[in-house]
């Protein structure tokens, strides 16, 4: 669950990046969250995820007061959510498989848990026939989904994508969505996605936040197209 | 935090030295120069205190009496000689034992020149080995101070030109491993920042995942840990070689006459647990600090 109450967000130079925001989304929503750039998306993010503080206002992100939170705590909240990024953020010289378990290994889980959960979420995310190759053998849209699985290896109650489809070719952007939407349903993870393809977002509708010039400016749930657009 | 992390975190490091190989190399290479200096620096420095000892307890002081002191007061004296710190053995040399040795070295045993001389023509005297040459001045001015006592005589400038010898050595020393240590950290921690650096999108991942720092941080100090450690060991057994063939030439090129000083150099298996400690702990605080430090900034996300 998120709640943004009364937030605003300066940076140093003196820049304000986020106006008064207000924003709530359950547990167990999927909200898609647009913009044009410099809109205040990645300030949102950046408060979410807890790189940056808030000016004002507070920022409650599963629980856990960002505003008050402590350095050393930072560990603990940061597990219970799953980033997904999209330049993908994969290590090179590790397979798929090592990547994945990677997140489970520097949170200090044990290597039987390890070996019982990530053939469990490569499966679901059909990239268990590639569990040996690296990241640089595979498609766009697979690494995507390698860094799905590894946002999903922890159990996370929300995951946050940072426009996960922007570096992928298009007919496989969709099979992200889908995949997200999967998991949404699925398990009752909240998904937050930030993204600027407005296409996207028609065509699978449902609550959609738009921010401009730092403020809130829609929140409403539109209604998908999916057949139109085809 | 679970053996099975550790293990992993601990490979890790050790797969950061291989990745990094020709900056563990050279790192390595110059940490065992700097360890030399240092090893060399301490070994000398050693020996000079070791040579100050024994030289200052070659020296005798000698404390002369009044004449016609009584048995009674020899006896006060001596008890108060045996309370003062920094004195040694203590032999009482009396008017006639003084007397007989002068007609024994000088006079060829002919004690009739001396014939119609007073009994206590030489005055009774203390004669004392010095424990602590440091404070030999500070001594003699004590003695000097005691009832029935003469004259102290005592070989103050020897002992102080070596006390001051000792005292400048031990500085120089120091402020060589001062700076030493200050290089070989600028040395460890640019290796580790170079590991970093490579490593940077891991420990960014790591951060986001909510790995916490000192997970983030341990391959690190395993790396510079690793780096010290290992130029300790070289360092040691270049050092040990090294001063076995320095002693070797100087017990063949040095005259009969150095040869007490010579044999005042110590052999290496006396020094060996000083120089490998210090080298150890240099080499792995030195490697530990460093890779904290390079860390800086790079757990800020």
């Amino acid at each position: 669950m998120i709640d943004l109450i009364d937030v605003s967000f300066q940076y140093e130079n003196g820049t304000e990046a986020l106006h008064n925001v207000n924003l709530r989304v359950n547990q167990g929503e999927f909200a898609f969250v647009v913009g044009s750039s410099g809109a205040g998306k990645t300030s949102i993010l950046k408060l979410l995820l807890r790189e940056a503080v808030a000016t004002s206002g507070q920022v409650i992100v599963n629980g856990f007061n960002l505003n008050k939170l402590k350095n050393r705590q930072i560990p603990k909240f940061r597990r219970s959510i799953g980033v997904v990024f999209q330049d993908f953020r994969l290590i090179p010289d590790m397979t798929v498989y090592d990547n994945v378990a990677f997140a489970m290994r520097v949170t200090d889980q044990s290597n039987k848990s390890i070996r019982q959960r990530v053939p469990e979420v490569l499966e679901m995310m059909n990239l268990a026939h590639k569990a040996k190759q690296h990241p640089y053998e595979l498609s766009g849209g697979e690494q995507q989904r390698v860094s799905l699985a590894r946002a999903l290896i922890n159990h996370p109650p929300l995951i946050i994508a940072d426009e996960p489809t922007g570096n992928i070719d298009p007919e496989f952007s969709y099979e992200i969505v889908e995949m997200l939407q999967q998991i949404n349903k699925q398990a009752g993870t909240t998904i937050l996605m930030v993204t600027h393809e407005h296409e996207m977002v028609k065509y699978f509708g449902g609550r959609t936040i738009n921010i401009e010039e730092g403020r809130v400016v829609f929140d409403d749930y539109i209604i998908g197209g999916a057949n139109e657009s085809e | 935090m679970r053996a099975s992390s550790m293990r992993y975190l601990v490979k890790n490091g050790f797969k950061n030295l291989w990745n990094n190989r020709m900056m563990t190399v050279a790192s390595v290479g110059t940490l065992i120069a700097c360890l030399l200096i240092v090893g060399i620096a301490v070994l000398f420095s050693l020996n000079v205190d070791n040579m100050v000892e024994y030289v200052g307890e070659q020296n005798e002081l000698v404390i002369f009496m009044e004449a016609g002191t009584t048995e009674n007061q020899l006896s006060e004296t001596r008890s108060q000689l045996s309370k003062i710190s920094g004195l040694g053995d203590i032999t009482y040399v009396s008017s006639e034992e003084a007397m007989q040795s002068i007609v024994d070295k000088y006079l060829d045993g002919d004690a009739g020149l001396l014939e119609g001389m007073d009994n206590d023509f030489m005055p009774a005297s203390f004669r004392c080995r010095i424990t602590d040459p440091e404070i030999v001045s500070e001594i003699t001015d004590t003695l000097q101070a005691l009832p029935y006592v003469q004259e102290v005589e005592a070989p103050t400038e020897i002992t102080e030109t070596l006390v001051r010898l000792r005292k400048m050595i031990n500085v120089f020393g120091g402020a060589i491993i001062v700076a030493l240590v200050i290089v070989s950290l600028v040395i460890i921690t640019n290796t580790i920042r170079a590991s970093v650096f490579t490593r940077r999108r891991e420990i960014n991942i790591m951060k986001y995942v909510g790995a916490t720092n000192s997970f983030i941080r341990i391959p690190f100090i395993v790396e510079g840990m690793v780096l010290g450690l290992l130029s300790a060991c070289i360092a040691f057994g270049l050092v040990w070689a090294g001063y076995n063939v320095f002693l070797d030439i100087i017990r063949m090129e040095s005259t009969s006459l150095m040869a007490g000083v010579v044999n005042q150099v110590m052999p290496f298996s006396e020094l060996a647990t000083q120089v490998l400690g210090c080298f150890l702990l240099s080499g792995i605080s030195v490697g530990c600090i460093g890779s904290v430090f390079s860390m800086r900034g790079y757990l800020k996300v």
